[in-house]
């Protein structure tokens, strides 16, 4: 039955395939059809721009004449361009024109001569179509049009207001470069080249979003990555049909890998030295136009634990600190779940001092462990939230009312355990150091401490196998997310748990890149020949 | 759809799951009776078996912390109960006490001194099989009954069973001259056939409200009846045996007479046995090193020579001690040192025989003890500070 | 048609027996009782015989490389009589499943917590290995490289702490144990945790190198058996003689633990080994299970037969057995000889039909 169903199941969608082609078909003749194009009468031509743009406050469309009697106009939308720069560079040269003696005139004035010798500009393009032309409009190129021609100048002097490069919030860091990435993709490219001076580094531009147009970039550097997964991402990037880009986390959903998983498998920074480095260990980066949030693929679990700092600061350190950091994250998922197994089930395994102090604080509380641990982690989820939304003042009056007032006063009361107290507050400080996973961390935390509560530790246990599996079976762009640990990969332990000194890391992580050597032999620092050393002596 | 349906079919399952266990094992801690300590006495009735069972208030352990130990109610609850076995009765006990017993955390068992002559073997089997009860528990005999022992005023810890359970530990690693029996221990004697169990005796002192407990000595059993008991010193002499002694204070005489206390600070012991015509000789060595710690009159001891004497006096102790002990277990015919599982590992072959002639054997055993002692260190001060 | 299209690596193929193995740690419980002391030598005679056996395994799958037990069955026996064959591996590999599950359940049930209903532990555990096997056998072998490292430390950690508790003159006399009992001691340990690695004949086609499988198979079986060495002569150290009539001997031992009244009660840790261990040892055998019927079946996937199979398993597992002492009974009297049939007579009998009739032929008739 079910052989029978499933055949069943992909004739129809091999039929749905066909006719979904058949339509993009006529709709392309369609698009040719109606297709517009500069007509040369200056007047219908704005006029036919003008229908298409509507009454919009911000459309300008400024009319002049040059050159004696030449007719002409430039449209733009205001905010999105450069006024000085147009006023300099297109009306100035125009307009200087007509103070010259008719000698001095050339003897026709068309389009090709106002492109090559009258304006100042670099970046200006002869385009026909009025689609096209719209498009340029919307997108904040100048257009310059010409009674009499049939072509129409698109000038890029875009100059809408930016904010300026700051050190971003979610990711701030003690050592290492301060900037972060802005909302223009093309600020973030170049912040991309100023990192890697590199003739391989390669950007290609898509437009997605049937009305938004967002420019996405694909980032990578040629003869690293792997063009297969190059091929991967433009293929997954390309089957997005969607009218609406805002944000990278939009790519994110329609192209990830296990849409259902709890985990993320794509990373995002905000840091461009970040992502250079992922770029440089052969990622690839995914630029959306309107966001700071760059996203790299894949992304392997082990990177949650990873910050750019750790290659910053000497390794013992930066070791120490991520053992803490995988500590944190299995405090965080795992605290609450195994508080309320200790003490509904197992209560034998807790030393006797501990136990009774223990039983003292639960004596008179009124719900079971369970509900009174659901009910602490519900609320600070929610405090949380409230602080993140509030304005930072509030945000600070939130949290303290919450975490004093409400906690002290229902210990006080008796309704709730001092003990739970504790171990949601070490939950949610915990859940803080690994940011990568905070939001999963939060649901595999719930479904943890419901399992616990029905099953004790065999409930966790089975939970934890089971989440164990998925991720075991979860790939991020071919690549598997548990990587350097499951399939084990010696070269890449050195940059898990503990972080080897940076001389050492000699190959990449695996599977990603296609030249896996990053340094050939060993870089160990040492003396070189001469003696440096001052002798005691002196 | 496929998966969709797929999905929601697992997640139905799971919850149906969920459902079903219905937390049959989950217990609130304050649903919890935690049992400190279990005592085993005869009834007076035609019942078997008299359990008191040592509950813990927690409520009022925390109470008197935070109210500076001033508190006036006892942070415990001695539940008695009789019955003709020992998982029978303390189930029974639920009949009078709003929460279910937890065995987990049980510190002591205590087994009164009638029980222990009649035969103590029945009674732990509950405790060598039940999931809840732990092999580490200490295993006392008491004197009179266990059930006032567990109701006695203690004035360092809160609850009877605690400090009981604290003291033979504190005593085994101070004094070394009783020694502290887990159930573990005691199980392993009880299924030897020839080796005899031991367990600290632990009387009460005073009445009423000034009622206290200490221990007082070993008592010896014969397979799992108790026959006799052995004082504080030969309860050492077994130890050196065993090596088990950590620190204690050996008494001994001067060269002119006066008292001196020697420490002791490190002890090994050992015995192997040896069979020669048929019969078993027993060598038990022993080294001691310690300090002096304790002197009287104002004899200067920080010689030598006087130090040799010394040292040759503090073994001679010592020999005395372990035959004390030898004697009294010779004398009670309970091999409590365990020579017979040594003969039994050293002659299998030979053993075969023996062990059925064990109790004929054991009483004419002769042993061998030699004892190597060392004064190490004397104290902040090398002469006594009063003048000659 | 190729059911399983996932590849592992011979690394992989080694902690993947590792994990396998280690469950043996937990399942040596009937040894104690029938050779006490004396338990270490019969591993260690165990596992010298087990090298042996372990030699045919490899050697036939080199041989017929690329080929898993139903097929090499249908190659060497004939497609009709080889089926039959295929079919009582794959009985003989359920009920392999079934009594490591019942093993796993009653012990969770008599020292975890005993007022949970059986079905719950099994069915939890099946739909977990379910889920492991319809992923595939690359993900199992993921697993495992973590689970084998989990167990390997826990059981390394608890044994360490038992140190302080071992007394050497438990071991003594040695060899004080009749050869009948010592007999039946290395059978019982043969044929239980050590040669039940005849599944692996189903999984060996599918490591990228075929004809490399002696070094993973063997450092696998090395390594286990010194874990099992660790536990069983720690166990005997601590606990000697008390041993004998303990249901669950590393669980007692490690009860026993106390280190200044703070490391104790670690049977928790037994108790979660013992879940890993066996929730890979079922993962096995199921995979086993399901890719031969699906083979003799001739189906293009295993997956849909996952779940029937585990409902069947869970099935049987509950009903099997009336209580833990008739499984004992099983395991100690009854499975041996059922064992030593799938185990040592078959694969031996095959490898020497392949000698003698010079397997594999160039375009053999049965391929």
């Amino acid at each position: 039955m079910i052989m029978i169903s499933s055949i069943l199941k992909k004739v129809r969608f091999q039929k749905m395939m066909k006719q979904s082609e058949k339509q993009d078909s006529k709709n392309g003749k369609e698009d040719e059809q109606t297709e517009n194009v500069i007509k040369g009468n200056l007047e219908e031509d704005i006029g036919t721009l003008r229908s298409i743009l509507g009454d919009s406050s911000d459309l300008i469309i400024r009319k002049f004449i040059f050159g004696k009697h030449i007719e002409a106009a430039i449209i733009y939308i205001d905010g999105l361009i450069d006024k000085t720069l147009v006023n300099e560079n297109i009306m100035k040269p125009l307009m200087y024109i007509n103070n010259l003696e008719s000698g001095e005139l050339p003897k026709s004035i068309d389009i090709d001569y106002v492109k090559s010798e009258l304006l100042f500009v670099g970046s200006i393009d002869g385009k026909n179509s009025i689609n096209e032309i719209v498009f340029k409009i919307v997108s904040g190129d100048t257009i310059f049009l010409m009674d009499g021609e049939k072509e129409a100048l698109v000038i890029s002097l875009l100059g809408w207001k930016t904010r300026g490069i700051e050190e971003p919030k979610t990711e701030s860091v003690v050592r290492g470069p301060r900037e972060g990435f802005t909302e223009t993709m093309r600020f973030n490219t170049a912040m991309l080249r100023r990192k890697i001076k590199n003739p391989d580094l390669r950007f290609e531009t898509l437009t997605i979003g049937e009305r938004t147009k967002t420019d996405v970039c694909i980032a990578y550097i040629k003869g690293l990555t792997d063009p297969k997964l190059i091929e991967e991402i433009r293929q997954r990037l390309m089957r997005i049909k969607t009218d609406a880009i805002l944000e990278s986390g939009y790519i994110e959903q329609y192209i990830e890998d296990s849409p259902f998983s709890i985990f993320p498998t794509i990373a995002n920074s905000e840091k461009p030295d970040k992502v250079a480095a992922k770029m440089l260990e052969g990622r690839a980066a995914i630029l959306v136009d309107g966001t700071p949030f760059v996203l790299t693929v894949p992304m392997l679990f082990i990177e949650s634990f990873q910050s750019s700092e750790d290659y910053y600061s000497r390794p013992y350190f930066s070791s120490m600190i991520r053992i803490l950091r995988v500590i944190a994250f299995f405090l965080s998922i795992l605290a609450p779940a195994a508080y309320v197994a200790l003490s509904t089930f197992h209560q034998e395994l807790i030393p006797t001092p501990l136990l009774l102090s223990m039983a003292a604080a639960h004596e008179g509380v009124p719900f079971p462990s369970a509900v009174e641990a659901g009910v602490m982690l519900v609320f600070f989820e929610i405090l949380r939230e409230a602080g993140v939304r509030l304005p930072r003042p509030i945000g600070q009056a939130v949290s303290i009312v919450g975490a004093l007032v409400i906690g002290e006063s229902a210990v006080s009361a008796g309704i709730i355990g001092a003990p739970m107290v504790i171990v949601v507050a070490i939950t949610a400080v915990s859940s803080f150091a690994v940011p990568p996973q905070t939001d999963s961390g939060a649901i595999i935390r719930f479904v943890l401490l419901i399992l616990a509560g029905f099953m004790g530790g065999f409930g966790i246990a089975i939970g934890l196998f089971a989440l164990f599996i998925h991720m075991a079976k979860l790939r991020s762009f071919g690549t598997p997310y548990l990587l350097p640990l499951a399939p084990l990969d010696k070269s890449g332990l050195k940059d898990t748990l503990v972080r080897t000194s940076i001389w050492s890391l000699r190959k990449r992580p695996l599977g990603m890149s296609l030249d896996d050597i990053r340094q050939e032999g060993s870089l160990k620092p040492s003396l070189s020949k001469d003696d440096v050393n001052v002798p005691e002596g002196n | 759809m496929m998966i969709k349906n797929r999905f929601f079919k697992a997640v139905i399952c799971i919850l149906l799951l969920i459902c079903l266990s219905g937390c049959w094992n989950s217990r609130e801690l304050n649903a919890l009776g935690i049992v400190m300590g279990i005592g085993v006495d005869r009834p007076d009735g035609p019942e078997k078996v008299k359990v008191t069972a040592q509950i813990v208030k927690a409520g009022e352990m925390a109470a008197a912390e935070s109210a500076g130990g001033g508190s006036k109610g006892k942070a415990y609850w001695n539940v008695v109960n009789t019955g003709n076995s020992i998982f029978s009765t303390l189930r029974d006990m639920t009949n009078e006490s709003s929460r279910k017993l937890f065995f987990p955390h049980n510190r002591v068992l205590i087994f009164g001194r009638e029980v222990a002559e009649e035969g103590i073997a029945d009674h732990l089997d509950f405790f060598f099989r039940d999931a809840e009860t732990r092999l580490n528990i200490l295993f006392f005999i008491a004197e009179d009954t266990a059930e006032e022992i567990f109701d006695v005023k203690c004035e360092l810890e809160k609850v009877p069973s605690e400090s009981i359970a604290k003291m033979i530990d504190v005593q085994a690693e101070a004094a070394s001259q009783t020694m502290s029996v887990k159930l573990s221990d005691l199980k392993f004697r009880i299924m030897s056939k020839t080796f005899s169990p031991v367990a600290p005796i632990i009387e009460t002192y005073g009445s009423g409200e000034e009622k206290g407990v200490n221990i007082t000595g070993t008592a010896v059993f014969k397979k799992d009846k108790m026959i006799g008991r052995l004082d504080k010193t030969e309860g050492r002499g077994l130890l050196w045996v065993l090596g088990k002694v950590q620190s204690g204070i050996i008494e001994i005489k001067s060269p002119e007479n006066h008292l001196v206390g020697m420490e002791i600070i490190r002890a090994r012991g050992e015995f192997s046995p040896e069979l020669k015509d048929g019969k078993v000789k027993v060598k038990v060595k022993i080294f001691e090193e310690g300090n002096l710690g304790e002197q009287e009159g104002p004899e200067d001891l920080s010689h030598p020579e006087q130090i040799k004497f010394l040292e040759k006096q503090k073994a001679e102790e010592i020999k005395k001690e372990v035959m004390a002990a030898v004697k009294k277990a010779q004398e009670l015919n309970a091999d409590i040192f365990g020579f017979g599982e040594a003969v039994h590992k050293k002659y299998p072959k030979e053993w075969k025989v023996m062990e059925d002639k064990w109790d004929e054997i054991f009483p004419d055993i002769e042993v061998d003890v030699s004892v190597e002692t060392y004064i190490r260190l004397m104290g902040r001060i090398n002469k006594p500070s009063i003048p000659e | 048609m190729k059911l399983e299209k996932g590849v592992i690596s011979n690394t992989q193929l080694m902690y993947f027996m590792l994990c396998f193995l280690q469950c043996m740690v937990m399942t040596v419980n009937f040894n104690y009782s029938i050779t006490e002391h004396d338990t270490w030598i019969a591993v260690l005679v165990a596992y010298a015989i087990t090298i042996l056996i372990v030699l045919v395994y490899t050697q036939i799958s080199q041989r017929l490389s690329g080929k898993n037990l139903v097929q090499i069955n249908d190659v060497v026996f004939g497609p009709y009589l080889g089926k039959v064959i295929s079919v009582l591996y794959i009985w003989f590999f359920l009920q392999l499943i079934i009594n490591y599950s019942y093993f796993f359940n009653s012990f969770w049930v008599n020292f975890i917590m005993p007022e949970t209903p059986h079905s719950v532990f099994i069915i939890l555990l099946f739909l977990i290995s379910m889920m492991a096997v319809r992923s595939g056998i690359e993900v199992i072998a993921r697993c495992s490289f973590i689970f084998s490292i989990i167990v390997a430390a826990m059981i390394v950690g608890v044994n360490a702490l038992k140190i302080k508790d071992m007394d050497i003159s438990n071991f003594m006399p040695i060899l004080s144990t009749s050869p009948k009992d010592f007999i039946q001691s290395v059978h019982v340990m043969l044929t239980i945790p050590f040669c039940d690695m005849v599944a692996f004949l189903m999984i060996f086609p599918y490591t990228s190198d075929n004809k490399k499988l002696r070094k993973p198979a063997l450092i696998a079986l090395t390594m286990s058996t010194l874990l099992l060495l660790v536990v069983v002569l720690g166990n005997i150290a601590v606990a000697g003689l008390r041993l004998t009539n303990s249901t669950s001997a590393s669980f007692a031992a490690t009860r026993e633990i106390d280190i200044a009244n703070v490391l104790t009660r670690l049977d928790v840790l037994i108790a979660i080994s013992l879940l890993i261990t066996v929730f890979m040892k079922i993962t096995v055998f199921f995979y086993a299970i399901v890719l031969g019927i699906a083979q003799i079946l001739k189906l293009r996937s295993y997956q849909p037969i996952v779940a029937p199979v585990g409902a069947l398993a869970v099935a049987v597992t509950l009903n099997l057995y009336p209580s833990a002492m008739e499984q004992a009974y099983a395991a100690r009297f009854v499975w041996p000889f059922n064992g030593t049939i799938f185990e040592f007579f078959l694969p031996i009998i095959t490898l020497i039909i392949i000698a003698i009739r010079k397997l594999p032929k160039k375009r053999g008739i049965y391929e």
